[in-house]
């Protein structure tokens, strides 16, 4: 009864809880092998166009095929990796970098900082997410790093809705109690005690969050915002392949697409498998 | 501290009065409560359930429910009246000047967080800057935990409670505290580990000078350990003496009946002698002695007041009928 169980790691214990998640985290392994690797090794230039080779199909050249402009579009989806994935990270890095501590701020300490944050935070998701986006990138212009700031402002509620309800939940514990009696105060209470409680959770919503935020950026893209062409970014890729379709050139939007597809699944399977890992009722 | 100073009072509590105000009317939970615990000594503060000692405890550091209200009395602890001073001066007495102890230690301890860690935590807190990974290794020896580097990274819920309540100890021990307040510390342990956990807080305490208070119902418990016995009734203290005196000879009725109550040896159920009646209901107005209505020697008198007094100069007593 007084021995300690011998933990196992917790990235172990998801592999193994869930076959899917463990093809989803080597998904997303390759994926940032892609992004890393990617730009020093595909056989084109991405932005270079060729007249010659304008919209042709799959082949042993063009493994894609080209859109066009006659630009690879393998090389294009394979570049554009980095780009996508670099701009969900650092929006979903910055709404939790900013929404967990004030959400466990406002959870743990409650008062005037709450109340203010809270009907900010209801007013932020009386807008469609996707419009309120787009009315800031219109303001602020149209660039890379906007459309992450963009990102992260729609999902701050999210995370500070999550990291509140955590941290509100702690607030009557003994351990917090204790830590009081301790003579702990109020900034080491919420550093030692409320946000390592509150990351478990936060972490299944980064996941989710993640898949979302692709989506997002490459959706503004999509309409023109954002990121501007002739960039490769797979947003515009679908859009610039969207007109094609109908003269039977599939190949333009469906590989960025694909690629979109399963970054978000990845995302999302990840998400599924840490909820299931980290969920508090299978917890023995 | 020189814990060979045993007249000075290191605690001094001096007619403590709190109320909680509800809905339901106010509970007058403690009454003129003075004791004092002397460096270096472990005093045993013993009652029934709701007879106030945790609320005194709880009163002293200041971790009340918005419903209490202290009303009357002061509580001097090396210089600082603990219910007049201001929040930071409490946040300085808070583990530095007593550490306390709890009930059920593995819900004192952060569920995510290696035990280890916790007690790093806790040292860097108390200053200790460099090596806190030694020092929590060292705590953690010194309160008996074998194979302490194995046992850092466990969670709470991968040990059993004596072993988190050595870890409550540990923690408590961090910022090297002249008063450690043990609230029931070995209630919800099973008897052979009660006994090793009380050796253990009484060890430690002897050997880091410091003194402790310790709170239980248990007046066998208090027995074995404490230099002195403080027995509450009812929100009153009723008796406080040296633990033989209290033990062989009890002046208090209510004290008696404690020990009458207590089983011996090989005691069958039925000669158990429950002390007959209950706690009074602290909202109703009481008569001046609150376990008048219990009492065998009550007397007419007895309306007069208890009557508080030191019986030959060492032995506390609050009973006009001893």
């Amino acid at each position: 009864m007084s021995e300690a169980v011998a933990r196992r790691s917790p990235l172990r214990h998801l592999l193994q809880e869930n076959k899917l998640t463990g093809v989803a985290v080597g998904l997303f392994g390759l994926l940032v092998l892609v992004a890393l690797l990617a730009p020093s090794l595909v056989p084109h230039d991405p932005l270079a166009t060729n007249a010659a080779h304008s919209v042709e199909p799959p082949s042993a050249q063009f493994w894609f095929g080209t859109d066009e402009v006659g630009r690879d579009v393998f090389s294009r989806t394979m570049v554009a990796t980095q780009l996508d994935l670099g701009i969900a990270l650092s929006a979903v890095a910055i709404s939790f970098a900013i929404g967990s501590v004030l959400g466990a701020a406002c959870g743990f300490f409650g008062g005037w900082l709450d109340r203010i944050t809270a009907r900010l935070v209801d007013t932020l998701m009386a807008f469609p997410l996707f419009l309120l986006a787009m009315a800031i990138i219109s303001v602020l212009g149209n660039s890379t790093a906007n459309v992450v700031y963009a990102t992260a402002l729609v999902n701050l509620p999210f995370y500070i809705r999550m990291a509140r309800a955590e941290a509100a939940k702690l607030r009557g514990s003994g351990y917090i109690e204790a830590a009081r009696l301790a003579g702990m105060g109020p900034a080491q209470l919420l550093t030692a005690h409320v946000y390592p409680n509150i990351l478990p959770p936060i972490m299944v919503q980064i996941s989710l969050n993640l898949g979302w935020a692709i989506l997002n950026a490459a959706g503004l893209s999509f309409i023109g915002l954002g990121v501007r062409p002739p960039v490769a970014e797979w947003g515009i890729m679908v859009a610039d392949g969207a007109s094609l379709i109908v003269s039977g050139a599939w190949w333009v939007s469906l590989f960025p697409g694909v690629a979109l597809m399963l970054t978000v699944l990845c995302f999302n399977l990840i998400g599924d498998g840490l909820r299931d890992v980290l969920d508090p009722r299978r917890v023995t | 501290m020189s814990a060979g100073d045993m007249s000075g009072a290191l605690l001094e509590i001096t007619d403590l009065s709190l109320e909680f105000r509800g809905r339901g009317g106010t509970v007058r939970a403690l009454e003129a409560v003075s004791l004092s615990v002397r460096a270096g000594e472990m005093l045993g503060l013993v009652g029934e359930s709701g007879s106030g000692k945790s609320v005194t405890a709880y009163a002293l550091l200041r971790i009340m429910d918005a419903a209490a209200h202290v009303t009357a009395g002061q509580a001097w602890f090396r210089g600082t009246d603990l219910l007049g001073c201001d929040a930071a001066a409490m946040r300085g007495v808070r583990g530095r000047g007593i550490a306390m102890i709890f009930q059920n230690p593995r819900a004192a301890l952060n569920p995510v967080v290696p035990v280890g860690r916790q007690i790093m935590v806790a040292l860097r807190h108390a200053g200790v800057a460099g090596g806190a990974r030694a020092a929590a290794l060292a705590l953690m020896d010194r309160v008996h935990i074998a194979d302490a580097a194995r046992r850092f990274e466990a969670l709470p819920l991968e040990l059993s409670g004596g072993l988190c309540q050595r870890i409550m100890i540990a923690l408590a021990l961090a910022a090297r505290p002249a008063l450690l307040i043990a609230d029931e510390p070995t209630t919800g342990l099973d008897v052979t580990t009660q006994a090793v956990i009380m050796d253990l807080i009484a060890e430690t305490a002897r050997e880091a000078g410091m003194a402790t208070l310790l709170i239980t119902h248990d007046l066998a418990l208090a027995g074995e350990q404490c230099d002195r016995i403080a027995v509450m009734h009812a929100g009153h203290v009723v008796e406080i003496a040296a633990t033989a005196a209290i033990l062989e000879q009890p002046r208090h009725p209510y004290t008696r009946r404690l020990l009458a109550s207590m089983p011996q040896g090989k005691m069958a159920l039925t000669e158990l002698r429950p002390i007959p009646g209950g706690l009074p209901d602290l909202r109703a107005s009481l008569p001046p002695c609150r376990y008048a209505a219990r009492c065998e020697r009550h007397a007419a008198d007895c309306d007069a007041g208890p009557l508080p007094r030191l019986w030959q100069d060492a032995h506390f007593i609050a009973c006009r009928h001893p």
